[in-house]
C-alpha cells in the first residue's frame, strides 16, 4: 500500500517528513520504501550527477558526444543483459534488472568504444567530426534496438529504455544509484584541477604533464555511469536533458566554476523533487498519469528558456551585452 | 522470383516503395547537409519533431492517423530551429543543440504519456514513431513520397550549377549574383520535409542517419560532386531495399504461431546504411583506412628491399653478419638476392634493379644541385627518399632535362639505365 495515495502536492511533503522521521527512529525499514521515495532518491541523485557532469561537458563543448553515448549505451546494456541472461537464466527478473557490476562493465566498454570510434573515424578515417558522431551513434543504436527486439521478443523493451519507467523501480535501484553518484562526485572532486586546466588552457595542461586524453575518456566514462544510473528511471535521452538543461539554466547567473557546479546541482535536485511530487499530485488530484521524466525535463526546459530570456531582457534594459561564450 | 514480391505484394510494396523514395530524397539533401557540417542539426530536428507528432495526434482526436499530423511535426521542427538559433547567440552551438534536442524530446515523452493515458491505441501508434513502422505505409504514401523525391530531384537538376557553386564557394556564388539565402532556404525546407516524412517509417531517433551515412559512403569512393549526386542516393535506395528485406525476413524468422514479432524497419535500414558507410570508410580502394594501410605497408616493404639491394650492390663483399646487423629485414626468397653460406649475393636481376636505384639517387642529387640551388652536402638525405618514389617516366624526364649526366655532385659515376 503506497502511503502517498490521495496526497496532493503539499500533503506529500508532510507525509514525506513524517516517514523520514520514522525511518530515522528505525520504525520504517528500507524494504518498506514506497515507489515515490525510491523515485525521489534515484532521480534526485541522478539529477545531481548529471548536472555536475553537464557543467564540464558544456564548458568543453562535449555535450553532443554525450548525446552519441546516450544512444550507444543501449547496445552495451543489451549485450551485457544477453550475457547475464545466458549465464544465469534463473536469476533474470524484470527487463534489464541485472547486477550493477555488469552494467558498470557495459558503461565502461561503451564509453570507451564510442569515444574511440568517433575520434578514430575523425582522425584516421578523415570524416567530419559531426558526421562521424552521427554515423557512430545511429549505427550502434540501430544494432542495439534490433538485438533487444530479437532477444526479448518484444518491441516494447527498446521503447522503455528510451522512455524510462519510474514505476518499475525497485528498492535495489537505490543501492545502485548511490555508488554511481559517489563515483562521479569523487571523480570530479579529485580531478577538479586537471579538469579546469584541460578545459580552459589545454596547452598549459599538456605542459604540466596532464593526461588530457585520459581526462577526456574519464569524463565520457562518468557520463556512461550516469546513463546506466538513469535509463531505467527516466530513459537514456532524458538523461541528456538532465545534463544539458541545468548547466544552461544557471549559466547567465554565475560568476565562477564553483558556483556553477553548486548552482546546477541544486537546481537539478529541486526540479527532480518538484517533478516527482507533481507527478503524484497530477495522478491523485486530476487523475493524469504522466511520465515523471518527461515532466521534470519539460519543467526544466521551460524554466531554462524563461531564465535565459529574462536575464537577456534585464541585461538589455540596463544596457549590457549578453554573450556567455560557452 | 521471391524478391519481386516486395514490389508486387499489396502489403509489402507500401513500405518498400515508400522507404525507397524517402531514402532517395534524404540522401540527396543529405549531401548538402554533410558539406555544410549540419549533420547534428538534422539529428536535433528529427528528435524535435516528436512532440509535434503527438500534438498532431492529440489535436485530431483519437481518430485514424492522417498525414496532416506531420504538419505539426514540421511546426515543432521550426520552433526548435528558432530556439536553437536564439540560444546560439548566447552559448555554444554544442550546448544549444543538445538542450533543444533533449528538451523537445522530453516534452514529447510527456505528451506521449498523456496520449497513452487518454487513448491507448494512439499511444501505441505514437510509440512506433520512435523507431518507425514502415508497415503503416500504403500506396498513398508511396505516391506522396515519390512526388517529394521527384520535386527534389528536379530542383537539384535544374539548379545544379548554382547549388554546386554555393556549396563549395559561397563568396564566389555571391559575386555571381546567386541568391544564397533563397537556395539554402529551399534546400533546408526540403531537408525538413524529408526528415518529417521519414519519421513515420524510420523513426525520430534514427532518421538522421539516412542524411549522413550514404554521403559518407559515397564520399570515400568518388571525387567529383556530380558522381556524389548519383552514388549517395544509390546507397540510400540500396539501404532502404535491403533494410526492408532484413526487417521482413527477421520478423518472419523470429515470429512463432500466436507470437508475432515485428522487427522495426527503421533500425534495419539504418543498420544497412551504416554498414555500407563503414565498409566504405575501411575498404574504399583509394581512401579506405585498410587500403591506405596496405599501400603504406607495401611501400615500406619495397623500400626495405631496395635499401638492401642498394647496399649489396655497393658492397658486394660484405659479410653475412654485416648485412644482417645493418638490416632488420632481409627478404629471403626473391629473384633478386641469393643467400649463400658466406654472405648475400645479388642475382643478375637484382643487380639491374639496384643499379637503377643508384642511378635515380644520383640523378636526383644532380637535379637538386643544378635546379634547386642546393649545396652538395645537403642533397643526400632527400635523394634517399626520392630514389624509392621516382617512376621510370620521371627518370626519362630527368635524364633529358639534365642532359644525361655521367657523374653526380659527389663525383660518383651515374650508372646507365640497366635493362633486365
Amino acid at each position: 500500500m503506497n502511503p502517498y495515495t490521495d496526497s496532493n502536492f503539499f500533503t506529500f511533503f508532510s507525509i514525506l517528513l513524517n516517514r523520514i522521521g520514522q525511518f530515522l527512529t528505525g520504525d520504517l525499514l528500507f524494504s518498506d520504501l514506497a515507489t515515490d521515495e525510491i523515485q525521489l532518491i534515484v532521480i534526485g541523485l541522478e539529477s545531481i550527477t548529471c548536472a555536475l557532469l553537464g557543467v564540464w561537458l558544456s564548458l568543453r563543448k562535449m555535450t553532443m558526444l554525450a548525446n552519441a553515448l546516450s544512444h550507444t549505451i543501449l547496445l552495451g546494456i543489451v549485450i551485457v543483459y544477453l550475457i547475464f541472461r545466458t549465464l544465469y537464466p534463473q536469476l533474470t527478473n524484470g527487463t534489464f534488472h541485472i547486477p550493477l557490476s555488469y552494467l558498470i562493465l557495459a558503461a565502461i566498454a561503451t564509453g570507451i568504444f564510442t569515444t574511440y570510434l568517433v575520434s578514430y573515424l575523425t582522425t584516421v578515417g578523415k570524416v567530419y567530426e559531426d558526421a562521424s558522431i552521427g554515423l557512430v551513434f545511429t549505427s550502434l543504436f540501430a544494432l542495439g534496438i534490433l538485438l533487444v527486439n530479437i532477444a526479448t521478443r518484444s518491441a516494447h523493451v527498446g521503447i522503455e529504455a528510451v522512455m524510462g519507467n519510474p514505476d518499475g523501480l525497485l528498492p535495489s535501484d537505490v543501492y545502485e544509484s548511490i555508488p554511481i553518484f559517489l563515483i562521479t562526485l569523487i571523480g570530479l572532486t579529485l580531478f577538479h584541477r586537471d579538469l579546469l586546466a584541460t578545459t580552459f588552457d589545454p596547452v598549459f595542461a599538456i605542459s604540466k604533464g596532464m593526461y588530457t586524453k585520459s581526462i577526456h575518456y574519464g569524463l565520457m566514462i562518468l557520463v556512461s555511469f550516469a546513463l546506466i544510473g538513469g535509463f531505467r528511471a527516466i530513459g537514456v535521452i532524458m538523461v541528456l536533458a538532465f545534463i544539458a538543461s541545468p548547466a544552461l539554466l544557471v549559466r547567465p547567473f554565475i560568476k565562477s566554476i564553483r558556483s556553477y557546479l553548486v548552482a546546477s546541482a541544486l537546481v537539478a535536485l529541486l526540479f527532480s523533487i518538484v517533478g516527482v511530487v507533481l507527478a503524484r499530485h497530477l495522478v491523485e488530484v486530476y487523475g493524469l498519469a504522466l511520465s515523471t521524466g518527461g515532466l521534470i525535463v519539460t519543467l526544466l526546459a521551460l524554466s531554462t528558456i524563461v531564465a535565459v530570456a529574462g536575464k537577456t531582457l534585464v541585461d538589455r534594459l540596463i544596457g549590457q551585452k549578453v554573450k556567455y561564450g560557452v | 522470383m521471391s524478391l519481386l514480391k516486395y514490389f508486387a505484394d499489396p502489403v509489402l510494396r507500401g513500405p518498400m516503395g515508400g522507404t525507397i523514395f524517402l531514402c532517395l530524397t534524404l540522401s540527396l539533401v543529405g549531401i548538402f547537409v554533410f558539406f555544410q557540417k549540419r549533420s547534428l542539426v538534422g539529428e536535433m530536428l528529427s528528435h524535435a519533431a516528436y512532440p509535434g507528432v503527438i500534438l498532431g495526434l492529440l489535436f485530431f482526436g483519437c481518430s485514424e492517423m492522417t498525414e496532416s499530423v506531420l504538419f505539426f511535426a514540421l511546426g515543432a521542427c521550426l520552433i526548435a530551429l528558432f530556439l536553437m538559433r536564439w540560444l546560439m547567440t548566447k552559448v555554444s552551438q554544442d550546448l544549444a543543440l543538445t538542450f533543444t534536442l533533449s528538451a523537445f524530446f522530453g516534452f514529447g515523452i510527456l505528451l506521449l504519456s498523456l496520449l497513452q493515458f487518454s487513448c491507448g491505441y494512439l499511444g501505441r501508434l505514437a510509440e512506433s514513431f520512435f523507431f518507425g513502422q514502415a508497415a503503416t505505409m500504403g500506396d498513398a504514401q508511396v505516391r506522396n513520397y515519390g512526388l517529394l523525391a521527384l520535386v527534389v530531384v528536379a530542383f537539384i537538376t535544374l539548379f545544379y550549377k548554382e547549388l554546386k557553386i554555393l556549396l563549395f564557394d559561397e563568396t564566389f556564388a555571391k559575386t555571381l549574383g546567386i541568391r544564397s539565402k533563397i537556395f539554402n532556404g529551399i534546400l533546408f525546407f526540403f531537408t525538413l520535409v524529408a526528415l518529417v516524412a521519414g519519421i513515420r517509417s524510420v523513426g525520430v531517433v534514427l532518421i538522421s542517419a539516412i542524411l549522413v551515412a550514404p554521403t559518407i559512403a559515397a564520399r570515400q569512393l568518388v571525387n567529383k560532386f556530380f558522381h556524389l549526386l548519383w552514388l549517395a542516393p544509390l546507397f540510400g535506395v540500396i539501404s532502404a531495399f535491403l533494410g526492408n528485406i532484413l526487417s521482413f525476413e527477421l520478423s518472419s524468422l523470429y515470429s512463432t504461431e500466436g507470437n508475432r514479432l515485428v522487427i522495426p524497419t527503421g533500425p534495419a535500414i539504418v543498420l544497412v546504411a551504416s554498414l555500407i558507410a563503414l565498409l566504405s570508410i575501411f575498404f574504399a580502394p583509394k581512401r579506405g583506412i585498410v587500403s591506405i594501410a596496405l599501400r603504406l605497408n607495401k611501400f615500406k616493404k619495397k623500400r626495405q628491399l631496395e635499401d638492401v639491394l642498394k647496399y649489396l650492390y655497393r658492397h658486394p663483399d660484405a659479410s653475412k653478419l654485416e648485412v644482417e646487423n645493418l638490416f632488420s629485414y632481409i627478404p629471403k626468397k626473391t629473384q633478386y638476392i641469393l643467400a649463400q653460406p658466406t654472405g648475400y649475393q645479388l642475382t643478375e636481376e637484382g643487380k639491374t634493379v639496384a643499379q637503377n636505384i643508384v642511378r635515380l639517387h644520383r640523378l636526383w642529387e644532380v637535379y637538386l644541385v643544378r635546379f634547386m640551388g642546393k649545396g652538395v652536402q645537403e642533397v643526400h638525405e632527400d635523394a634517399e627518399e626520392m630514389e624509392h618514389i621516382l617512376t621510370p617516366e620521371m627518370e626519362l624526364k630527368l635524364t633529358k632535362l639534365l642532359d644525361d649526366p655521367k657523374v653526380d655532385p659527389h663525383q660518383q659515376p651515374i650508372p646507365p639505365r640497366g635493362s633486365a
